[in-house]
Order: C-alpha cells, then sequence, then structure tokens
C-alpha cells in the first residue's frame, strides 16, 4: 500500500484495473486506491506480470504492506522485429510499453503514444537526497510543496512532511483542564470552506413552518409500498419534492463560478452527512431522473459509504443544490451555511405534533421547520421566497404533483 | 552650511561586496537607491582585502616559481624583486575594479554619496561629505553595510609602532627581513603564503590547536606542516604574551599551552587575529538599534529590531566573507523590496590562497558527526594525472557524506586550483547531490577536479585511481 498522502495510514482497495496473469508496465495505473478523501490511481512499479492479488477489491491495508505481486516479465515481448527495430531506434524499452495490438501485440502507433507520454510527463523536481529520503521513509513527492530554487523538493521538505503526520499522531493531548487537537486535515479543509462561503457569499437566510399531516401519511403509504426495494425515509421523501422544486425553479438551482451565474438543467442534490472525522457531502447525481426508490437507495449507498470512508473525488463533486437535515437531532430550524459554488442551502428541522390554527382553531399537527440560506449575489430574496412557498405547498399538499 | 535633502526608496550604508551588491539589486527591481561610502567603492575586499592579496599572491608565487624551473629545464639567471613595481601592479588591479563598481553603480542610476553616514531616525540618515558639507536622505529602507576592521588583542605593547594591520603591511614601502604573524585563520596564513614566498623569513601564532581553526581539523593540519616544510615558522596553542619595540625591530614573547615561554624577534608584526565590526559613528543607539556581542542582530531575512532597517556582511557578524555578504545584500534589499528569502547558508565556500590553496564547503567532519551518521573518504592528488604531469601532485580531497541516502554534506581540499575546483563541490552541496551522482557525473580528463568524482567513487566503494 503506497503513501499517497503525507497523512494518510491506510488505504482501501477501491478496484484493481488488472487481474492475475494480466501484463503490467511501470508507470501504468494497475489499482484503485481509497483513502480518506479520495480515490487515487496506483501506478504499477515495475514492469512485468501481476502474479498474486494479495489485498483484494474493499479490502483495508496499512500502507507499506503488499497487495500485490508484480513478477519481472521473463515472456518474449509480442513484437515484431521491426518493431524492436524502431524501439531501439527511438530509445524505448520495449518492456515498458502496454501493447494494443491482437494478442497485445506491440504496434508503432503503441511506441509512439509511449514516447509522446514519456514527452509530456512533468517529472517532479526534488534535490537527490530528498528522493532517496521519500523513497526510504515511504512519502509520495508529488503531495509535498518544493521550497528549494524553483520549486524543487529539498530534504527539509520531505522531513516536514513526515514530521508534520507524527506532529498530528502526537499532538492529540489530553492535559488536565482540555484537549488539544490540532487544526488539520479534514476539519481545517471543512473550516477553510466554511469560512470562504460565509465571509464572501452575502447570506440571508429565510425560514417558514410547513404543516406535514399530509406529508406523514403520504410517506406512511410509500413506505410501506415499496417495502421491498427501498426504505424510504422522511430525508428521502422531501428531497423527492426539493428535487422537483429545483426542476421548477433553475434560478435556484445554480452555482457562481467565476463571473458566471450558471442555472443548471440537472439537479445534483448535495446531502450533508455527519461523520466522526467531519462532515462530508457527497452528490446525488441528475437526481431529477430518479425515482423515489432509486433517490432512496442511492441515497442510502452515499451515507453508507462516506461513513466508511469509500466515496471517490467525483462523488463528491457537482452539486447544484445542498439539503442539510438536523431532524434526527431534535433540531427545530436553524440557519445553514452555503455550500460552495452553490446559491444556496435548504435546512430541515424536526417533524414536531405542534399546536396549529386551521380556521380559527388551534389544532395539534405535526410541522416542521424549512430554513433555506442563499446567495444574495446570485439571487434576490423573492426567488428564495418563492421557493420555499411553493416546497412548502407541495408537502403540505403532497398528493396534488398527481393531478398537476 | 549647505544641507540638502535627498528622497530615495531604498538607502545603503557601505560600498564593499555586500553594500554594493545590494545596491544594483535594488536598482534591478526598480527602486531608487542612494548608496554612501565614505572611502573608495569596494571596500575591505577591493582595497585592502582580498583583491590586492591575490595580485601579491600571484606576484609572490610566480617570484617563488623561479625557484623550481631548472627541473623543468629552464635556467633563470638572475632574480630580483622590484617590490615598488609588485606595488603598483596591485593598485593598478585595484584601480580597475573599482573603477568597475563605479561604473556598475552609475550605469544603475545608484546615486553614490561620498561622506560619512549616521543615522538620524529610522527613516533618515545624515551624510557628512569630506568637503563639510551635509546630505539628509530620507528612505523608507535602509540597509547597513559598513563590513569590519581588524580587532585587536588585549597584550602589552599591540599599539607600538611595527604592528601592522593587513593595510598597512600592504603598503610597506620596501619588504621587511621577517614578519610575525599574529593568527593562524584565512588572513594570517595567506600572508604568510605571500611574504614567505617573496623571502620573507615569517612565523606564524596561532592560539587554537590547528591553523585555520573554523576549517576542517585535517586542512590545517596539512598546512601546518606544508609550512613547516617550507621554513615558516608555526606556533599553535600559542598565546602572544607581550610585544615589545626594541628600535631595529620588534619582540615577542609567547607561550604556549604547555607553559614554555619563548622569545624572538621580526622586523614587523602583522595582526590578523580576527575582525570586528564597524558599529561606531552610525548614531544606532540614537535610533534604538542595540548590538549583541558587538553584532547588529538581525533575523533570517536580515531585518533588525527595526522595522524597514536592514543589515547584512561583516558589520552582523556570522560568516565573514565578501561572497556571503553580497548574497546577504541580494537577500536583504529583496527582503526590503516586497519579496520574502531567507538567508541560506549551507553551501558557503571558503578559499584561502595558499601555495597549494585550500577551500571547503559545507560541514566539517566535526560538525557533521554531531548530527548524522557520516562516511568520510579522501582521495590524494599523487593519483591526480594532471596534478603529476605539472608537478603539484600534493594534497587531497577529503569528502564527508551521510551513511544512509549518500547525502554530500561537505567537500575539504588542500591542492592545486582547488578554490576553483570548489565551485563544483558547492554546487552538489546546494543541490543536496549524492555521491553517487557525483560519481557518475562525467569529468573531463585530464583535470584536477577529476578528484572530486574519484572521492566519490570511493564513498560508493570503488574509486578507481586509488586502492
Amino acid at each position: 500500500m503506497p503513501k499517497l498522502a503525507a497523512t494518510m495510514e491506510e488505504g482501501i482497495i477501491s478496484c484493481w484495473h488488472k487481474q492475475v496473469g494480466d501484463q503490467v508496465a511501470k508507470g501504468e495505473p494497475i489499482v484503485e486506491v481509497l483513502t480518506g478523501k479520495i480515490n487515487a490511481e496506483v501506478e504499477s512499479p515495475a514492469t512485468g506480470i501481476l502474479e498474486q492479488i494479495i489485498a483484494a477489491d474493499g479490502a483495508l491495508v496499512p500502507v507499506g504492506e503488499a497487495i500485490g505481486v508484480i513478477a519481472e516479465s521473463k515472456v518474449a515481448l509480442q513484437a515484431t522485429p521491426r518493431m524492436k527495430k524502431l524501439a531501439n531506434e527511438l530509445g524505448i524499452d520495449l518492456a515498458a510499453v502496454v501493447g494494443t495490438g491482437p494478442n497485445g501485440r506491440i504496434t508503432e502507433q503503441d511506441l509512439q503514444e509511449h514516447q509522446q507520454e514519456a514527452l509530456n510527463a512533468d517529472p517532479v523536481k526534488a534535490t537527490a537526497t530528498a528522493r532517496k529520503m521519500a523513497a526510504a521513509e515511504g512519502v509520495s513527492l508529488p503531495g509535498i510543496q518544493g521550497s528549494g530554487v524553483s520549486g524543487r523538493i529539498q530534504k527539509t521538505d520531505v522531513q516536514h512532511a513526515l514530521h508534520e503526520e507524527t506532529a498530528e499522531k502526537i499532538s492529540h493531548l489530553v492535559l488536565d483542564d482540555y484537549e488539544v487537537l490540532p487544526l488539520t486535515g479534514m476539519r481545517k479543509m471543512i473550516g477553510d470552506n466554511m469560512a470562504a462561503s460565509a465571509f464572501s457569499a452575502p447570506h440571508v437566510t429565510l425560514t417558514t413552518e410547513v404543516v406535514m399531516d399530509q406529508a406523514v401519511q403520504l410517506r406512511q403509504e410509500l413506505r410501506e409500498k415499496y417495502r421491498n426495494e427501498a426504505k424510504i425515509t422522511f430525508t428521502d421523501f422531501i428531497n423527492a419534492v426539493v428535487i422537483k422544486v429545483l426542476q421548477e425553479m433553475p434560478e435556484v438551482n445554480a452555482t457562481l463560478e467565476g463571473n458566471e451565474i450558471r442555472r443548471w438543467h440537472k439537479v445534483n442534490l448535495a446531502l450533508a452527512v455527519a461523520r466522526k472525522k467531519g462532515l462530508i457531502v457527497p452528490v446525488l447525481k441528475n437526481a431529477g431522473r430518479k425515482s423515489l426508490t432509486e433517490i432512496s437507495q442511492h441515497t442510502a449507498d452515499l451515507v453508507e459509504r462516506a461513513r466508511a470512508d469509500r466515496l471517490t473525488l467525483e462523488e463528491i463533486q457537482g452539486g447544484t443544490f445542498t439539503v442539510s437535515n438536523l431532524g434526527m437531532y431534535d433540531i427545530d430550524g436553524f440557519t445553514p451555511i452555503i455550500n460552495p459554488p452553490q446559491a444556496a442551502i435548504l435546512g430541515v428541522g424536526r417533524i414536531l405534533e405542534r399546536a396549529v390554527v386551521v380556521e380559527h382553531e388551534v389544532m395539534v399537527k405535526p410541522t416542521m421547520v424549512l430554513s433555506i440560506s442563499f446567495d444574495h449575489r446570485i439571487m434576490d430574496g423573492d426567488a428564495a421566497a418563492r421557493f420555499l412557498k411553493r416546497l412548502k405547498y407541495l408537502l403540505e399538499n403532497p398528493y396534488q404533483p398527481v393531478v398537476e | 552650511m549647505a544641507e540638502n535633502i535627498v528622497e530615495a526608496d531604498l538607502a545603503i550604508i557601505g560600498g564593499g561586496p555586500g553594500g554594493y551588491v545590494a545596491a544594483i539589486r535594488g536598482a534591478q527591481l526598480g527602486a531608487q537607491v542612494v548608496l554612501i561610502e565614505e572611502d573608495q567603492l569596494g571596500g575591505t575586499c577591493l582595497n585592502r582585502g582580498c583583491i590586492p592579496t591575490k595580485a601579491l599572491l600571484e606576484t609572490a608565487h610566480e617570484y617563488q616559481k623561479l625557484d623550481t624551473l631548472a627541473q623543468r629545464g629552464i635556467k633563470v639567471a638572475g632574480k630580483e624583486l622590484d617590490w615598488a613595481q609588485a606595488l603598483a601592479q596591485k593598485d593598478k588591479a585595484v584601480k580597475t575594479l573599482v573603477g568597475g563598481v563605479g561604473y556598475l553603480l552609475q550605469r544603475n542610476q545608484v546615486r553614490v554619496i561620498k561622506g560619512h553616514g549616521q543615522f538620524v531616525d529610522a527613516r533618515t540618515l545624515l551624510c557628512r561629505q569630506s568637503d563639510g558639507s551635509e546630505s539628509k536622505i530620507q528612505a523608507e529602507r535602509i540597509v547597513i553595510a559598513t563590513g569590519s576592521q581588524p580587532k585587536g588583542i588585549p597584550v602589552e605593547g599591540i599599539d607600538g609602532q611595527r604592528v601592522l594591520s593587513s593595510t598597512e603591511l600592504l603598503n610597506l614601502p620596501s619588504l621587511p627581513q621577517s614578519l610575525a604573524i599574529i593568527g593562524g585563520g584565512a588572513i594570517g596564513v595567506e600572508f604568510a603564503s605571500v611574504f614567505h614566498d617573496l623571502g620573507v623569513e615569517v612565523s606564524v601564532i596561532e592560539a587554537l590547536p590547528n591553523l585555520l581553526p573554523t576549517m576542517d581539523a585535517d586542512l590545517g593540519v596539512f598546512l601546518a606542516k606544508k609550512f613547516s616544510k617550507q621554513g615558516i615558522r608555526v606556533e599553535v596553542n600559542t598565546l602572544v604574551q607581550g610585544l615589545r619595540d626594541i628600535g631595529s625591530s620588534e619582540e615577542i614573547r609567547i607561550k604556549n599551552k604547555d607553559g614554555r615561554e619563548q622569545i624572538f624577534q621580526a622586523e614587523y608584526v602583522l595582526l590578523a587575529a580576527g575582525r570586528q565590526a564597524n558599529t561606531a559613528g552610525l548614531n544606532l543607539a540614537g535610533i534604538g538599534l542595540n548590538l549583541a556581542a558587538g553584532v547588529i542582530p538581525v533575523n533570517e531575512y536580515l531585518e533588525t529590531a527595526i522595522n524597514g532597517i536592514y543589515a547584512i556582511g561583516d558589520v552582523i557578524g556570522g560568516i565573514m566573507l565578501a561572497h556571503v555578504a553580497s548574497r546577504e545584500g541580494i537577500v536583504a534589499v529583496e527582503n526590503a523590496l516586497g519579496h520574502k528569502v531567507k538567508a541560506d547558508y549551507r553551501s558557503v565556500p571558503a578559499c584561502i590562497y595558499t601555495h597549494p590553496e585550500i577551500a571547503s564547503v559545507g560541514l566539517t567532519e566535526v560538525e557533521a558527526s554531531k548530527h548524522y551518521e557520516i562516511a568520510v573518504h579522501r582521495f590524494p592528488f599523487q593519483a591526480n594525472g594532471r596534478a603529476v604531469a605539472v608537478d603539484q601532485a600534493e594534497g587531497f580531497v577529503k569528502l564527508v557524506s551521510e551513511q544512509k541516502y549518500g547525502q554530500i554534506l561537505g567537500i575539504h581540499l588542500v591542492g592545486p586550483m582547488v578554490t576553483e575546483l570548489v565551485g563544483e563541490a558547492g554546487l552538489a552541496v546546494a543541490m543536496e547531490s549524492t555521491v553517487e551522482e557525483l560519481a557518475t557525473t562525467i569529468h573531463a580528463h585530464p583535470t584536477f577536479n577529476e578528484a572530486l568524482m574519484e572521492v566519490a567513487h570511493a564513498a560508493i566503494g570503488s574509486p578507481i585511481h586509488n586502492l
């Protein structure tokens, strides 16, 4: 298991691109590894045959332990004498070329592409000592910021990366009066993101109360109906209605990127998921095309993998609108911070039996507080208010869409 | 009294190798620069140090070489030294280079004001010119580059007429018969070499156990042996007890660490026991800038305790070398003009122009062993083709490397032209090169610098031309 980031201690095998017996070339991506935040492709350290896969897909492996065995190739290379001659002229090691012809035969195009790739490769600049130290200590050079001339990575930079890692381990101090945790990694990333959003996007939060009696009833019916396919939660139900309103109102389903306001045709619904190690926001892609059961199934899968640290980078990118639901924590209502570059975020409170006035009479009904925070650079209050009003209407009259 | 006010972005006090380089760098970065110099541009280095001594060293070496030509089949009849002409050649070289500095400053539009500069406040300098006129210079950023001067030692008789500084010695009207040098550092041993080669009877007195005490010990040990063989008297572990002018010469009383006292005589005594920062007359106390151990303290960006005032070169102590001052001048000015650069002293070459030459860069064996598991390898110039061919096969290259990664930590050389070879060694240290890299780089044959490749081969376990 290679060390892909300074703080990486273990990684999960996401998937092998190669099977046992496959020919692999040095530098060719052979396996995908999931670290705390991202999915990374791991390149083959050598040319040869993948002889054994030690850690299968899904396995959690500490850094430094073997995940597979590559046997250096002794078999005859699949190349015609003409290709061998050409490779010789171009100074290419045929063993490093992956053949795409019949039976893995190396073609002239393979040679040309290989040479182009070699030319395009941007080698990491590092001193010889830094390289040796990084190799010996299992530190990945591309992740390190070089302090030397033209950004060359020096020994101290590698030491610093190593030290940071140790510091993170040891600086979790429990003192008599308090506990010290470093503001690093995930915590720092979230903090920086939230601060950037709070200080650059002018936030306005609108709040409304929704009577949920009909929604509660409909959700109950739907849950029974689809019980074999999915476990439809209130969150799924509310999300489905949110998705519908977003499709109607692209001015809310928007992002601000540079000087462009982008109103998205697709709804990519971002879902805030709490985890011990920090908030993560996986994205339900193209949610407008999904049925309620699909929404429910995919959400469950995303949440489960978010908690297991097994999301890909792609799965946490590209959101167009975020929903943050704190109902399960008995929160009535709150003012969420926008997840940039998105235009708005919906905060969902708990559903609680409250006193409601219906036709001059006080009645007890389940209600829920919704709040929307929006970026006033992207839209005005009326758009957010109309969004909230429409959402409230559909939740209070959930049977309505059928006849609309 | 005529007083005019000059405004500038950057003012530099002192036009030595630190100050003038700083001024040019400032101008390159677009600043309006004023440079204050009370004497000649080029400072100690150009006028009283590095350059004039190199001129005389060459004269001395050529003169001494005449004695060795017979073995090459060259017969020389008559050998005579015209000391006045030797000084004239030296002065001409100095004048050329000083003129060159003036020209560079002029072409870079640096305004040079001749006179003595001192602080009025943290943004204002007062410059008194020799004709009595005064200028006030107002600058947002000021760099102090006032250099150093020879340091006295607390010894009876040190103020005597026959006790000279290097500057005075360089301008003696005639060569002395004998010379005693107090201090076996870079300046002391170079003067010993020059005057010995010119036929003067020379003694060197060093308080510490080795000549060149700040360098790798092997170098000083080698040089002491070489000096003794040449007929230079070397007294290490020895303190000067007293000096006395006895009319035609000076009587020198010394005592070594075993308590043995000796008295001997020399026509002149050269005081070369270190240098002290030039901080007097700047009114540093007036602006609240305090000294620490006699030098101006600075941070790693070379800024003093007062915002906007920087100090560089000998006046901040540290490694008192012209090339260090120049680098510091560039670093300070870049920081003064909005960059953020640290002074990096990992690869500072030091060169001693004796015969044979001595040079080093990086950590000494002792320094390195405090921080690393080290390996030490040597390669002798006796095994270097060119050195043998030109009959200069003496000395060695010593390589100090770190064991685990093979990082080159220090290279120490004594031998032919090693002051030029040290450039490559310096690059290797600065680039954190490993012994493998140095060994596998093809070096031209026959050159002296093959010795660097050879010592690296030794470090990776396989010297080709040595056993």
